[in-house]
């Protein structure tokens, strides 16, 4: 009689978590390009050191710029919305000039600016800014430092670690090891 | 053969397994609509697994006739074909780029070019214009 008890809550068990798995896949619309390419950065801010000196005071945000796209923008706000990264609220600013963008700790370049990257990198120069580049081509090889790219509908990320550290940032041996590329 | 007693323990049981396993379930399904409320929340590697409705950079742009206008999905304004008269409703890629002036410009099909400048915001998926 137990064992039967047994089997049946098994059984039970078992069949509601196959409705539950089917329910959740089966209701479940992948999220837009934006909204993962938002979660991404959120996750490269969690992955990168700033200098001291990048920052005001220990509380102060981490402003993420983002240039070319303001489509992004409302995507972007909804996913940091008041998340915090050591004690670090996330910030983010449409950006609409290069002098705007030194003040960013983290510049998300739309493709739509990759005729400007020289531009942009150079107006960059000696700022502690991790430049995200959104599907560039010849990003990384330009002095970008993270390019988002698209693998099999899926987001992969490369990794310029050089252009990194000359910006005086540390990226994580973890997100390293899931770039793409072998970082340089 | 069972005993009415054994059934009434059995009954018991399985009432009582079942509130746990309902108990479980919403759980899960508590768990599994939080998680894709904040992506943020996922690791990045099951951001990397995860698949995604690409944006869409230039709407096809509905013709007045109500006919669809070719080159719906180009990448670049120059390679779009439009119609006079038509109305963009998405983005407008800017051809020239200045931080200052962010130029755009559409080639329509007879050949003429409409291009526009803001002059203090880039250009977004809510700006409207008219071809002429």
């Amino acid at each position: 009689m137990k064992r039967l008890a047994k089997a049946y809550a098994f059984v039970t068990l078992a069949c509601l978590g196959l409705i539950s798995a089917q329910v959740a896949c089966g209701e479940e619309s992948p999220p837009s390009e934006y909204q993962l390419k938002a979660a991404f950065l959120f996750n490269f801010a969690k992955f990168a050191e700033w200098p001291s000196e990048a920052f005001t005071n220990a509380t102060s945000p981490i402003v993420i710029g983002v240039l070319g796209t303001n489509r992004f923008v409302s995507d972007l706000e909804q996913t940091v919305r008041n998340k915090t990264i050591n004690d670090r609220l996330l910030q983010v600013r449409e950006i609409r000039s290069l002098t705007e963008a030194t003040n960013c700790h983290i510049l998300f370049i739309s493709r739509f600016s990759s005729e400007a990257l020289p531009e942009i990198f150079a107006a960059l120069r000696g700022a502690s800014v991790l430049t995200v580049g959104d599907e560039t081509e010849g990003f990384t090889e330009a002095g970008g430092m993270i390019n988002l790219v698209v693998e099999e509908k899926k987001i992969r990320f490369q990794i310029n670690n050089d252009a990194a550290r000359n910006a005086r940032l540390k990226i994580s041996s973890k997100l390293l090891s899931l770039a793409v590329r072998p970082a340089r | 053969m069972i005993s009415r007693e054994d059934l009434r323990r059995f009954v018991s049981r399985m009432r009582h397994r079942l509130t746990l396993a309902v108990a479980l379930f919403i759980t899960l399904l508590g768990y599994t609509a939080e998680a894709r409320s904040d992506l943020c929340e996922l690791p990045i590697e099951v951001l990397m697994q995860l698949e995604f409705i690409p944006a869409t950079r230039l709407e096809t742009p509905a013709r007045s006739d109500g006919a669809e206008a070719p080159g719906g999905q180009a990448t670049s304004v120059s390679q779009m074909l439009l119609v006079p008269e038509m109305q963009l409703r998405s983005l407008v890629l800017p051809v020239t780029w200045s931080f200052c002036l962010p130029c755009f410009r559409v080639v329509v099909l007879d050949g003429s070019r409409y291009e526009g400048g803001i002059t203090n915001r880039f250009p977004d998926v809510s700006e409207h214009m008219i071809v002429k």
